[in-house]
């Protein structure tokens, strides 16, 4: 007994010291940028990934560093913390937490603040008034853009005239892709005179089929199969991870074929590269990687970004595996929508 | 075969089971050892049949010093032991039981159980023994149970059988026929070392008898001592079994119960059509082998069982559908069977199981909040009139003996305004001062007017306390007969046999 | 005097030798998991150097992270430097409630793993007092709570309720009621009445003013009037078991629960009584997490509250002082772990770890013994789950 006391006693006290010796040295010039995740982990695939791999890819410009959030009770006290060790910038990840981003930014005016999927503005109680915040910029994405033209892909692709689409739960930056998605579709058929139908999302009532959250891998596979059930031979789930379960249901029925979401699905999902049609992509990883060089070289400004096909912020990927399944005339329309709205001339 | 144990010491921590025993036992003699619970009867045979190391001392086996490690060995030299609570598989049969542990196989693995079954036949004939070796031990009565585990030792050849507690469960009429065994076992050579607290018992059986006190060997008794002496040298003290019983004196009915039926969950009758009075200022016993409906009866009285049917009236008040609390508070003191399970809270304090049953009446209680103080003193009053040993009021009621604890109960069910004590099984498991203790006190409160209804499946016990016996068997009153029957016929309504 | 420290080493030797054991195994893994550390592999002293110098900075930003951060007291008050430690207390306070409303059944000898489902009801109801009407403040903050105690308490009292009349297993009907109120909140938080307007994600309106919990150090700190509530509570917890004829009741159902119900006590009545009250005070956790800290009930306010309770319960041996330490050190694990997090490499995740650990040593004091050679190590307990015995 004496002699494991002595050791363990040893040991703490050695690391005590040596920790205070080893603290870790300032490197100048760099910045310090942070990021706050929204719960579901830097492992989540989706916008938590996204945005960390954009901080990782501006080191050369920034430490960086995240704190993982349980639930949105670590909002706070996670900004607090990177308050408190002087970050330059502080990134958020989600609309849940621009609240706290916002409320920290008015109490914090010198320090540089952005919220990733919300235009991070400060509204009053009931949300009559919103007003932008100086120091707060806000990375939204205008994904319906590139969600329109997978969906006149998607229409053109069907055989079966039917496509579909859910979501992982009802938020503005699911329900966006799903929009956009079916608008697509609907233009094709007016465009082509046909009637493919949109299963899992009505764009005039606003109303769609939802997981409930993006977690739960059976109820997406359930959904999936339901609609190859109901005819549909693509569907495009945005639901983060849950994509996985689609594509795999893809796989095994060789029924349909999946558009995958936020990053090409051919690289990020390469096991399911072979059912996936195309990506509807969103470019969160550049937002971030750009709003820390701003800051970096000090022109960081509080004006929000929004990304669109115009500045590549969102873009629907290549086909690859699908570029000699789908005919070179569909492919070509689907390349000329997207320049007509990014040049404006197509409004969604 | 002679069995030799020289200066067996055996220790727990600071607790010395054995201290430096010696005993012998000769070819074709019935040696008892006899002691109170906690004496080191168990511990010695223990080490004997190879369960336990002592610390000290040897065995030996015919004159030659044996080691037994494990009782694999006590078979090999002879030794063989059946236990208070039998090792036999249930759903196997008796010939399957025999073999177990001792298989022999075909090559392919196939049991030869043909040559098991003549031998057991053999020897079951040597004794005049009838056991069917298909039979399955669950249908088998319990005396029958004990055959087999006697057969089981004798077929690998012991020669010295120790038999622990045999009688304990057994009706007067099985422990008869066991004596008997016993008897014919000792004309064919073999040893039999039989444990036992029945002094009754003892004196029947056995050729030599060695008194055990806290570890040590202290008395050589002869059989045709008395009880009184026998139990005197158990105990080390002048006791007194017969407790001095003063005629009765009837008084009006206290407890009357009527057409009384007990279910189970699902439906069975544990107790059918039971009716009896118990009056006041007399002791109504229920005499029954274990299992024939007493435990339910006794806790029907209190509403501790659920699904029960007909009429208890205590002192015309009728009690079912009432809760235990008030059941009980229509003054009845209730001494369950298990003072273990269900009459103490072993990790609470002696005071606190004082106040078990009022701690929310005055002045244990102020509104919602308990008086430590009046509860310490009424414990401290209670710890010395029922003389419970224990080195202060707050310490849990685990660290006291059987006897101790039992008082603990009784203290707490006679405190209350009381005219039924209902007593199960109140002596089980106690050392001779303490059943003494007992004894008297329900004496003492039947004296004082109250009415006793008392289970037990002691029949001296019974004899020497009831004033009328009722003898239950399979959930039904046989017949309620007077104090001065006969053991004999006692016995046989105990085996459910009505003339 | 000396009896008295007897028994403190008693009950917390196994505790605390747990505590060490812990953070020494979480330190291998510190160690081992670092890629800096990894790098001196073939270096046998630069690499112990370097595995000392990363254990020695992760576990010296856990307790800057938990209690006293001398870089914040820089330039300003000493006060201030304690900032970590008032940030343990807030991640503590419904750590306490939820922990003594499992630490409670124990003593009952129930299993309660409802404490999540309680604990979102009682974040229910504290938040739609709070945010729906208007009163003067300190009256507010009373009816707000008063409505997180009364749906927690009906909520758990409905499992007492079950299992009293027909038998229901506790431990089964509160996993499900759990599921229940996860989804139930999920649901009432897309209705008009509690979605806060113009947002589609699930979030309720903040509560007003009048019916949030006093700041007890300034603005500038966290801490909040909650930490009282629940110590009052642990006061509560402790007199009613030991001072009262309920707790009496309780404390003796829960040893045993036969010979309770031969002195007559009504061990349905106890049952029922031991869930409501549990989950009050689980309830009363939720509502003081919302009205002190958050402010808004958002679907993931239960977080890990109701389920992290049993451990802290079972670290705190079922006794409201043992609860009360045992949630405190989660708190300073927890908030202590993001500074981990954020100033050394060392992920916020070995926190879990040493969590982890610390219960299974609690769990296997054989083990303990074992290996500290410790002979008179006090193990029994209170509580050794009679969960499914029932």
């Amino acid at each position: 007994m004496k002699k494991t006391i002595k050791f363990v006693t040893l040991f703490a006290a050695l690391s005590l010291v040596t920790g205070v010796v080893a603290a870790p040295a300032s490197q100048a010039a760099k910045i310090k940028a942070c990021i706050v995740l929204d719960t579901g982990g830097v492992d989540d695939h989706s916008f938590n990934a996204g945005a960390w791999a954009g901080a990782q890819a501006s080191t050369a410009l920034a430490d960086v560093s995240y704190l993982p959030s349980s639930s949105s009770a670590d909002f706070a006290p996670n900004i607090k913390k990177f308050l408190d060790q002087k970050c330059a910038i502080i990134i958020g990840v989600g609309f849940s937490i621009s609240g706290e981003i916002v409320k920290a930014a008015k109490a914090n005016p010198t320090t540089k603040f952005a919220v990733v999927d919300d235009a991070g503005l400060d509204c009053n109680a009931d949300y009559s008034v919103c007003n932008p915040v100086a120091n707060v910029k806000g990375l939204t994405f205008s994904t319906d853009q590139a969600a329109f033209q997978a969906g006149y892909l998607a229409a053109g692709y069907s055989k079966t005239g039917t496509v579909a689409t859910y979501g992982g739960a009802p938020y503005p930056t699911v329900t966006i892709f799903m929009d956009g998605y079916a608008k697509g579709v609907a233009y094709y058929n007016s465009v082509k005179k046909k009637n493919v139908k949109v299963l899992g999302w009505d764009p005039v009532k606003k109303t769609g089929t939802f997981v409930g959250d993006f977690s739960n891998t059976a109820k997406a596979s359930q959904l999936s199969q339901g609609f190859e059930q109901q005819g549909a031979d693509v569907i495009m789930p945005v639901a983060g991870g849950l994509g996985a379960a689609t594509a795999k249901q893809s796989q095994t029925s060789g029924k349909s074929v999946t558009i995958w979401v936020d990053t090409d699905g051919f690289y990020s999902a390469p096991q399911y590269a072979s059912v996936l049609l195309t990506t509807v992509a969103k470019g969160l990883g550049n937002a971030v990687k750009s709003v820390i060089t701003d800051t970096a070289t000090r022109r960081f400004t509080g004006a929000s970004y929004v990304g669109t096909l115009k500045n590549n912020g969102v873009s629907i990927s290549p086909l690859h595996n699908f570029s000699s399944k789908v005919p070179a005339a569909l492919q070509a329309e689907v390349k000329r929508i997207g320049g007509q709205i990014a040049s404006g001339s197509l409004k969604i | 075969m002679s069995l030799e144990l020289k200066g067996i010491t055996k220790s727990f921590g600071a607790l010395v089971a054995n201290d430096g025993i010696d005993l012998s036992v000769n070819r074709g003699e019935i040696h008892a050892i006899l002691g109170e619970n906690g004496a080191g009867k168990s511990t010695l045979m223990n080490i004997v049949y190879g369960l336990l190391q002592p610390d000290s001392g040897e065995i030996r086996v015919d004159g030659k010093v044996v080691t037994i490690h494990e009782p694999s060995d006590a078979l090999a030299v002879g030794i063989g032991m059946v236990h208070q609570h039998f090792m036999l598989i249930p759903v196997f049969t008796v010939l399957e039981n025999i073999v177990l542990g001792h298989e022999s196989t075909s090559k392919i693995g196939k049991l030869k159980l043909s040559e098991a079954r003549e031998k057991l036949l053999a020897l079951a004939a040597d004794f005049g023994f009838e056991i069917d070796p298909d039979a399955y031990i669950e249908n088998l009565p319990v005396g029958v149970q004990q055959r087999v585990e006697i057969l089981k030792a004798l077929i690998y050849d012991a020669k010295v059988l120790i038999l622990d507690e045999p009688t304990a469960v057994l009706t007067p009429q099985e422990t008869d026929e066991l004596i008997e065994v016993m008897k014919r076992l000792r004309s064919q050579g073999t040893s039999i070392i039989f444990i036992s607290h029945k002094l009754r018992e003892v004196k029947a059986v056995s050729d030599r008898i060695t008194v055990i006190r806290r570890g040590k060997v202290v008395a050589s008794a002869d059989p045709s001592s008395s009880q009184e002496e026998l139990a005197s040298l158990m105990v080390g003290r002048p006791v007194n079994l017969m407790p001095d019983k003063k005629r009765p004196n009837p008084g009006a009915p206290i407890l009357e119960v009527k057409d009384l039926v007990v279910l189970d969950p699902s439906g069975r009758p544990l107790v059918s059509d039971v009716s009896f009075t118990v009056h006041a200022g007399e002791v109504l016993a229920i005499a029954g082998v274990q299992g024939n409906g007493q435990s339910e009866l006794a806790e029907a009285v209190v509403n501790l069982q659920a699904h029960i049917r007909g009429s208890i009236e205590l002192g015309g008040v009728q009690l079912i559908g009432k809760s235990v609390h008030d059941s009980l508070h229509e003054g009845i003191a209730y001494v369950p069977e298990s003072r273990e399970l269900d009459g103490l809270i072993g990790s609470f304090s002696i005071a606190e199981n004082l106040i078990l049953d009022t701690h929310r009446e005055a002045p244990y209680a102020k509104g919602i909040t308990l008086s430590p103080k009046a509860v310490a003193t009424r414990a401290e009053v209670q710890v010395k009139e029922f003389d419970i040993r224990a080195q202060s009021i707050q310490d849990p009621v685990t660290s006291l003996s059987g006897g101790n604890k039992q008082k603990v109960v009784l203290a707490r069910e006679l405190s209350r305004p009381v005219k039924l004590l209902v007593a199960s099984q109140p002596t089980r498991g106690l050392d001779v001062g303490s059943i003494e203790f007992v004894h008297e006190r329900i004496l003492a409160e039947r004296d004082a007017g109250r009415a006793v209804l008392l289970f037990s499946t002691e029949l001296d016990e019974v004899t020497a306390l009831a004033d009328r016996i009722a003898v239950m068997y399979a959930g039904k009153i046989l017949a309620i007969v007077d104090a001065t029957v006969s053991r004999e016929e006692l016995g046989l309504l105990m085996a459910g046999v009505k003339k | 005097m000396k009896k008295f420290w007897n028994r403190i080493a008693g009950t917390a030797l196994l505790p605390a030798l747990s505590f060490l054991l812990a953070f020494v195994i979480s330190g291998l893994f510190i160690a081992l998991s670092d890629a800096k550390v990894l790098k001196e592999a073939s270096h046998p002293l630069k690499f112990m150097t370097t595995a000392l110098s990363t254990v020695g900075n992760a576990y010296l930003a856990l307790f800057q992270g938990s209690i006293f951060d001398p870089n914040l007291a820089h330039g300003h008050t000493v006060w201030q430097g304690f900032y970590p430690l008032s940030e343990t207390i807030v991640t503590a306070t419904p750590l306490i409630l939820t922990g003594l409303a499992v630490a409670l059944a124990f003593q009952s000898g129930l299993f309660n793993i409802g404490a999540q489902g309680q604990f979102i009801f009682g974040a229910i109801g504290a938040s739609y007092v709070g945010f729906h009407f208007h009163f003067s403040p300190v009256l507010h903050v009373f009816l707000a709570l008063g409505a997180a105690i009364a749906l927690s308490a009906l909520y758990g009292g409905f499992v007492g309720l079950l299992k009293a009349r027909t038998g229901a297993h506790e431990v089964i009907v509160t996993i499900m009621l759990n599921y229940i109120a996860g989804f139930f909140i999920l649901w009432i938080l897309k209705t008009t009445t509690f979605l806060r307007p113009r947002r589609i994600d699930p979030i309720a309106p903040e509560v007003n003013p009048s019916a949030q919990l006093p700041h007890l150090a300034g603005a500038n700190f966290r801490l909040h009037a909650g930490i009282l509530i629940a110590l009052l509570a642990a006061y509560f917890v402790w007199w009613l078991l030991n001072r009262t004829t309920i707790g009496f009741q309780f404390r003796a159902v829960g040893a045993n629960a036969a010979a309770a119900k031969t002195a007559g006590i009504s061990v349905s009545r106890v049952t029922i009584a031991t869930m409501a009250l549990c989950g009050a005070l689980a309830g009363l956790g939720g509502g003081v997490h919302v009205l002190g800290s958050e402010h808004a009930l958002t679907a993931d306010i239960g977080g890990s509250f109701g389920f992290d309770a049993i451990t802290v319960a079972l670290l705190g041996r079922a006794k409201p002082t043992g609860t009360v330490l045992a949630a405190l050190l989660f708190g300073a694990l927890r908030t202590g772990g993001r500074t981990m997090q954020s100033n050394t490499t060392t992920p916020l995740d070995i926190v879990l770890v040493i969590q982890a650990l610390i219960v299974l040593f609690i769990a296997a004091p054989t083990l303990v013994r074992f290996i500290f050679r410790v002979k008179n190590l006090k193990t029994k307990d209170a509580m050794t789950a009679k969960g499914w015995n029932g």
